[in-house]
């Protein structure tokens, strides 16, 4: 903290900018000759903004309008660096030029750049399966906190997601749809090598590139954990012959952009009269006014970069200061990054070492303050000064079910915590011939989460039953990674070049927390930092746990690419490994992987086409459960017993067993093409994949007896997904100053199909069959099932009754299903699908001289959510106890009379079409042209705005698919639930500056 | 670098066997003998969910004791509780699997446990005699849950070989798990201890083994189809001539919070609200503002609550009735039923705020409306089962003492099987056999009961139907009655109304609606004296076949 406090006092906004935009002014540079020229293209004519630097050095300046530029160099030895985007770079040394006229060609197409696979690199050419890179200058703008952000829409067929502005929440990441329900659901994160590394360890900043594996090919080399996907992260690396110093500042603002849409106290007050229920306490409180704010956030990150011929290094260091749209919540984030690479031994071995830490203080608020926010009577007061209320500390409370002022749990008490993550890994390559190079990596990360929450003595939701209520947690994981691989490249013959890769891989993982939770306190203050004073534990009714537990994985690896003519590609890649948490006889798993490709365009000649490459492939996957230990019968302590006049500990098994337990495994085929015509002016990628998943990892209800429980993780069932996935690139125009390109990534899905949960275990035959899971909850509707599962049939269907109207007596009329004249559970059915169905993004790039403007949409399809509010609170009746929907005064039969029931019941009525387009980032910058003597290469000055608005039919707060449910364990077998406790969406508006120097 | 990385790997180069630290393997177990206890304890920590877990729903909620109305939304839930209620429950019925898992649960570990002593018995690892009472204790516990299973279910599983278990154990008979039952019991219950003190308090002993024998000898006739009424006459005569157990003065001494060993337990639970939790029935009953006056330190649910026509069935000066508060004043006198108006600590009459226009109390929280008049006509007690049942209806279920300060997790001890039961069951077996309403050994074991309840002794044992006072008298219906008066609330009323041949009657005990698709629904059908196999379970284990009329 006190780290944190200084490093504030050092970067208080907005003074640090004022002082380095001084700099850039005034600064003064070294004496010297004058070099001047103009920039073209020969298509276009002279290109203004290029970039011009010289070599070695943080002296640079800019073209003009026309094209023209002028630069002071020291010498004729001096190099000039001609750079511009979508241009080849092109490197000129004066010699005894004056004048220097440059010809820049445009790059060479997409498919020349290099993409990283899975331990290595490939040109994009090359590949035969389907990768997406998306680079530094690709990324979503303005408002980032999480690194996934950055990618958010930009790879077709990946969705991020995040219902709600949570600050401190987590996304959803889904590639291809659902192809496991019982295991991981999220791709493999690998972070500069680091397998499973923490996303939460790298600031957005830092980040170079993103590389997702999307299909079984590319991800098989990752083995049992390559089956939802693979994303690799490359942070930023110091550049040989450059030093410099960047420093980028933004200043955010984000509110709420939508708040459920309830009475307010004049309409409260009508349905309430028309009712005839309900209380009026007199006031006119908002009170999404009471709990929300606007949160104004700063974020700070400067970096240091370089490197001579040796040795090349980049250090930053990352502030953020967040503020919540919910009152009392935030964090604080201080990250540090630090990667050195050295040759030694005649460039014979490189030596990489990176170091990331980061300390992160979190203040969590409470989720359910919206929730009771939006049922708390309009004509209620936030406090009173009744002697009545004293107990609450003068916050207003009534005796009622579900129903506490949620200012009072804001305010009262307190749920905050600290994250520590650090990784250091380093690396050593050795090239022992040309071409055949030998590399042993080795990296250890490590994460500290502690959560502590105290519930006050007056705090009539928790603490006050509980006469104050402490509790703090804290978990610890640490996992090392030993990785060593060989690999050779070089031609067999003139058109024959190969490049193969062999290599080793142990990584072990452990886990280890514990959870002390105790109330009855004589005073607060002390929150959750003094828990021997809970006198809970010297009554016996403290709650301790604590655990640990470990895992590894131990594999090895090779892959083959071979490429013919340059028109010709083969890659064929393998891994063997093994995981300790499988039974033991299947502790083993191979996961093959073939592709191939074609550069079509080489073969037939068409004039517009660039380059065609067609790809097809197929590999292997698989997914490990996750947790340990469920293959072996183990004991643990399960209640007490009361033997000879005490009562003693009792133990048995702690699950079933399941000694055959392995692994799931997914196949893949994929096929597509990468194109690019009309001189690059168009370019993008086509795939259609098609998986299947089988020994689906899953806890099954099994017969007890002969199980010791009536559950077990079992291997059974198969799921079926395929899809299709576009991404198109096309340079709209570039004229003059003026340049327009568009970007869009559809992905459409084709199937995502149970196609069985069943099969044999032990002997005894499993039917899945249909089953009804979820339970809506309190008030009225615990016991209904929310969503069905159901052999042959797709994920994620919604489960309610068909909703027709309001009968003469002012009930709900639903569908007779099955016409026996009463409606139960068996009236029940699909009425609406949770998994969206296609996927879009949409992006657009502008640049007019020193301006550039990026607008990007995304627009997600074909899901449907339960508006729970709605589902319970839209009942005339409840106006006795709760605020309610406005819709609720439309609840009427034909007659107008309001409805007449006491309970929601969930229905049709509820279940709303999800489809939206939303305006997800919008970011205008300039680019200052500096004058020739300024110190500075860069200063940019942005605004953006991310999630200015969303077109969409949904009337809850937020229409981003729900892929699982948090209130029953986060299964991803319920989706399309929009609980009562999800964050309200929301927008925000950055300010922001890069200085580079 | 590559050197020192491979050397450091080399040794755990390609071992992949899982290292454990928060749990034990069997193999580093059984080492000591608290060990062997703690194993032997898993059979037991099962009965915590016995008192108001799901089995305590289907034995009660869909008798003429206590109900679950529906107030508004709390407790709809979707209308399971006002179909176990109505009779009407479907094979996916919340409710249908709890019972199912839990004496599986309780069959599974017993098997498991008789599975590894008897191994460990014959490695010589443990004392065979001590083993050897172990093991019989283990089998009548286990008869306790096929009995629960017969009783719920019909035909079940039975299959009690831990180490080649059938994968998917089809069912047998009803009659014939119930002959193998006894037959177990029969062979282990002479084995059992005959000890009465602290090593068997809460645990199968002989005499409850005699007791769950006399169980199912009084049902047998509806179990296997035989009545065994000498059989149960002399299983309870063991008990009664034993003199281990009596009954105690004070009805409610056996549902004091501190009520551990009380002379009518002759098994037990013993639940504590730190070290064995699970007995929840002050949340269950209570209404949400009865949080101040007991002060509790949870917010009560307003769920169970007895019949108008139950309530009546006691004569005022039934000393297991308890008073009424009243507006001066809260009830003096302990009952098994909380009536009237509900006071707080401070000595302030409790205040619902969710009260609503159409409850004739208001605000004041007054338990079934006792003493108010409505149109000159005492007030219905509960107005309709649902959805629109008045939040403060019903008088509350009080039998067992709630402790000041509590948690949901009660102290008070739970009887499974009680000594009053005992005279009860003698009782209705000599009448079974003479079919006599003045059977002299019947009534005298009856009016003992009555005599500590502080009534009159009966001279019939016929009488009114206490559901259905209309009916006029019907053999052994006094005798039916007083068994539900003193039994109350303690899993007994399912297995009487059935036994008694009044299952079908439900209509006669359900409560007054006006949702008349309700009363449609109540179903009368004797094929529901069985409950359905659950779905789960079915879905589970392709041999199981469902019940009929299901």
């Amino acid at each position: 903290m006190a780290t944190l406090r200084n490093f504030v006092f050092l970067c208080r906004r907005g003074i640090l900018t004022l002082l380095l935009f001084g700099f850039a002014i005034s600064f003064a540079c070294a004496q010297g000759r004058t070099v001047k020229g103009k920039v073209t293209s020969a298509a276009e004519g002279p290109i203004p903004g290029v970039n011009i630097l010289l070599q070695g050095t943080v002296q640079g300046t800019m073209t003009d309008a026309g094209g023209n530029y002028t630069i002071t160099v020291p010498g004729p030895e001096a190099v000039l660096v001609f750079s511009f985007i979508s241009y080849t770079t092109q490197t000129i040394t004066v010699g005894n030029q004056t004048t220097i006229d440059v010809v820049l060609a445009p790059a060479v197409s997409a498919l020349n750049e290099v993409v990283v696979t899975g331990y290595g690199t490939q040109k994009k050419r090359e590949v035969t399966s389907s990768i997406v890179n998306v680079k530094s200058d690709e990324f979503n703008k303005g408002n980032v906190e999480n690194p996934v952000e950055l990618i958010q829409g930009k790879v077709a067929g990946l969705s991020i997601n995040k219902p709600g502005g949570d600050p401190n929440g987590t996304y959803d990441i889904r590639l291809r749809g659902l192809s496991t329900i019982g295991a991981n659901l999220g791709p493999l994160v690998i972070i500069d090598g680091v397998i499973g590394g923490d996303l939460n360890n790298i600031d957005p900043n830092d980040i170079e590139s993103i590389n997702v594996l999307k299909d079984g090919s590319a991800a098989a080399i990752y083995g049992t954990r390559g089956s939802s996907g693979v994303i690799l992260v490359q942070t930023k690396r110091g550049k040989k012959g450059t030093a410099v110093i960047d420093y980028n500042v933004y200043v955010t603002a984000e509110m709420v952009a939508k708040n459920t849409d309830v009475m307010n106290a004049t309409q409260w007050r009508a349905l309430s009269k028309e009712e005839g229920l309900g209380t009026d306490f007199g006031q006119n409180t908002d009170w999404f006014k009471q709990i929300e704010q606007t949160g104004i956030s700063e974020v700070h990150n400067l970096s240091m970069s370089g490197g001579t011929d040796k040795t090349s290094y980049r250090a930053s260091i990352n502030y953020r200061d967040v503020q919540g749209v919910e009152i009392t919540t935030g964090n604080k984030q201080l990250n540090g990054r630090i990667n050195i690479t050295q040759k030694a031994l005649n460039d014979k071995l490189t030596l990489d070492f990176n170091l990331g830490a980061t300390e992160k203080d979190i203040q969590y608020g409470f989720s359910q303050a919206f929730r009771y926010a939006t049922i708390y009577n309009p004509t209620a007061p936030v406090t009173s000064s009744d002697p009545a209320y004293t107990q609450y500390n003068g916050y207003f409370q009534q005796i009622l079910f579900d129903y506490y002022n949620p200012v009072a749990i804001l305010k009262l008490n307190t749920n905050e915590g600290n994250n520590r993550i650090m990784n250091v890994s380093a690396k050593g390559t050795y090239e022992i011939v040309k071409g055949l190079s030998l590399d042993a990596f080795y990296s250890v990360q490590s994460s500290a989460n502690l959560q502590g929450i105290y519930y006050s003595k007056a705090d009539y939701w928790q603490g006050m039953n509980r006469n104050g209520l402490a509790s703090k947690q804290e978990d610890n994981s640490i996992s090392r990674l030993f990785e060593s691989t060989i690999h050779y490249t070089g031609d067999v013959t003139s058109t024959l070049n190969i490049n193969v890769l062999g290599g080793y891989s142990y990584q072990d993982f452990t886990n280890q927390g514990s959870y002390v939770q105790g109330g009855n306190f004589l005073t607060d203050d002390f929150t959750y930092n003094n828990l021997s004073a809970a006198l809970d534990f010297k009554n016996g009714k403290g709650t301790i746990t604590s655990y640990e537990d470990s895992n590894k994985l131990i594999a090895f690896f090779g892959r083959v690419n071979v490429n013919l003519n340059n028109i010709w590609f083969v890659t064929a890649s393998a891994r063997y490994e093994g995981s300790s948490r499988f039974g033991s006889a299947n502790k083993w798993g191979l996961f093959p992987a073939i592709g191939g490709g074609a550069d079509i365009s080489k073969l037939i000649n068409v004039s517009f086409i660039d380059n065609l490459k067609l790809r097809a492939n197929y590999g292997i996957t698989g997914n490990q459960p996750s947790s340990s230990y469920l293959s072996l019968l183990t004991l643990g302590p399960n209640g007490n017993f009361y033997y000879n006049g005490n009562f003693g500990p009792a133990y048995s098994p702690v699950s079933n067993p399941n000694p055959n337990l392995k692994w799931e495994k997914k196949g893949e085929f994929d096929a597509g093409f990468d194109f690019s015509m009309f001189n690059s002016k168009l370019s993008g990628a086509f795939d259609f994949y098609t998986r299947t998943t089988t020994n689906l990892l899953f806890q099954y209800n099994v017969p007890e007896p002969p199980n010791i429980y009536n559950q077990a993780w079992l291997n059974l069932g198969k799921i079926k997904s395929s899809g299709l996935e576009l991404s198109l690139n096309y340079n709209v125009f570039k004229k003059g100053n003026f340049a327009y390109t568009l970007t869009l990534t559809p992905s459409y899905i084709l199937e995502n199909t149970l196609v069985s949960l069943s099969g044999t275990y032990n002997g005894a035959e499993l039917t899945y069959g249909r089953q009804e899971l979820g339970d809506m909850g309190s008030p009225g509707q615990n016991g209904t099932p929310v969503a069905v599962v159901q052999e042959g049939k797709p994920l994620g269907q919604i489960l309610t009754y068909v909703y027709q109207g309001i009968d003469a007596s002012g009930k709900f009329i639903f569908k007779d299903l099955n016409g026996d004249g009463t409606i139960n559970g068996s009236d029940r059915t699909v009425t609406g699908n949770g998994l969206p169905k296609f996927l879009i993004g949409f992006g657009n790039t502008l640049s007019y001289k020193n301006w550039d403007l990026n607008v990007f949409f995304r627009g997600v399809f074909g899901h449907d959510l339960v508006n729970s509010f709605r589902a319970f609170y839209e009942v005339p009746a409840y106006i006795t106890s709760y605020n309610l929907p406005k819709t609720t005064t439309n609840m009427r039969n034909a007659d107008g009379q309001l409805l007449a029931v006491t309970s929601g019941t969930l229905s049709s009525l509820y279940v709303e079409n999800g489809d939206f387009v939303s305006l997800d980032n919008v970011a205008l910058g300039y680019n200052f042209i500096l004058p020739k003597s300024s110190a500075f290469s860069k200063i940019r000055l942005y605004v953006a705005g991310n999630n200015l608005f969303y077109i969409t039919k949904y009337t809850g707060v937020d229409p981003n698919p729900r892929y699982t449910d948090p209130e029953t364990g986060n299964t991803p077998l319920i989706t399309g639930m929009d609980r009562r406790d999800t964050w309200f969406r929301t927008r925000s508006f950055t300010f922001g500056a890069n200085f580079v120097f | 670098m590559i050197l020192l990385g491979v050397a450091a790997f080399s040794q755990a180069c390609t071992k992949l066997d899982e290292t454990l630290y928060s749990q034990v393997t069997p193999a580093n177990f059984f080492k000591s003998e608290a060990e062997f206890v703690s194993a032997l304890g898993a059979a037991y920590t099962q009965m915590g969910g016995y008192a108001t877990g799901d089995i305590n729903e289907v034995q009660e909620m869909t008798t003429d004791e206590v109900v679950v109305p529906t107030r508004g939304s709390d407790w709809d839930d979707g209308g399971t509780q006002r179909r176990l209620h109505l009779h009407s429950w479907g094979y996916d019925d919340e409710f249908m699997n709890g019972p199912w898992a839990f004496c599986y649960s309780g069959v599974s570990t017993a098997n498991r446990l008789i599975y590894q002593f008897t191994t460990l018995s014959a490695n010589g690892q443990v004392d065979a005699t001590v083993a050897g009472a172990y093991l019989a204790e283990l089998t009548s516990l286990r008869s306790f849950f096929y009995w629960q299973l017969i009783d719920l279910y019909g035909n079940v599983p039975y299959d009690n070989d831990f180490a080649n278990a059938q994968a998917a154990p089809p069912q047998v008979p009803r009659a014939t798990v119930f002959t193998n039952v006894v037959a177990d019991l029969e062979t282990n219950v002479p084995l059992l201890t005959k000890n009465v003190d602290g090593t068997t308090y809460g645990r199968m002993n002989y005499w409850a083994g005699k007791f769950l024998l006399a169980k199912l000898y009084m049902n047998s006739q509806v179990y296997s189809g035989t009545a065994q009424w000498d059989a149960a006459i002399a299983a309870c005569d063991e008990i009664i001539n034993s003199g281990k157990y009596s009954l105690e003065s004070n009805y409610f001494a056996n549902f004091d919070v501190n009520n551990s060993g009380s002379k009518e337990f002759i098994f037990a639970i013993p639940y504590d609200k730190i070290f064995f939790t699970g007995f929840n029935m002050n949340a269950a009953t209570l209404h949400y503002a009865s949080q101040y006056t007991y002060n509790l330190t949870f917010q009560p649910w307003n769920g169970y609550c007895s019949l108008e026509k139950f309530y009546n069935s006691y004569s005022n000066n039934d000393l297991r009735k308890g008073d009424v508060g009243t507006l001066t004043g809260p009830a003096t006198k302990r009952g098994n039923f909380l009536a009237g108006y509900q006071y707080n600590l401070g000595g302030g009459v409790c205040i619902d705020d969710g009260a609503d226009g159409a409850d004739p109390d208001g605000k004041p929280v007054n338990f079934g409306n006792i003493g108010d008049l409505i149109n000159g006509q005492p007030a219905a007690q509960i107005n309709e089962l649902g959805p629109q049942a008045w939040r403060q209806s019903g008088v509350r279920i009080g039998k067992w003492e709630f402790e000041i300060g509590g948690t949901s997790d009660m102290s008070n001890d739970y009887s499974v099987f009680r000594y009053a039961d005992v005279l009860l069951m003698k009782a209705e077996a000599l009448w079974r056999k003479s079919q006599s309403s003045t059977d002299a050994g019947a009534l005298a074991l009856v009016n003992q009961i009555r005599e500590r309840a502080g009534l009159t002794d009966l001279t019939s044992l016929d009488g009114a139907l206490s559901f259905d006072l209309a009916s006029g008298s019907v053999p052994g219906g006094e005798l039916f009655n007083e068994r539900g008066r003193e039994m109350f609330a303690e899993h007994s009323r399912r297995q009487d109304l059935i036994r008694f041949g009044l299952w079908g009657q439900v209509n006669k005990w359900i409560l007054p609606h006006h949702n008349t698709t309700d009363v449609v629904n109540a179903k009368t059908d004797t094929y529901l004296t069985l409950y359905p196999i659950p779905k789960i379970q079915m879905a589970a284990n392709s041999n199981l076949v469902q019940n009929p009329g299901y």
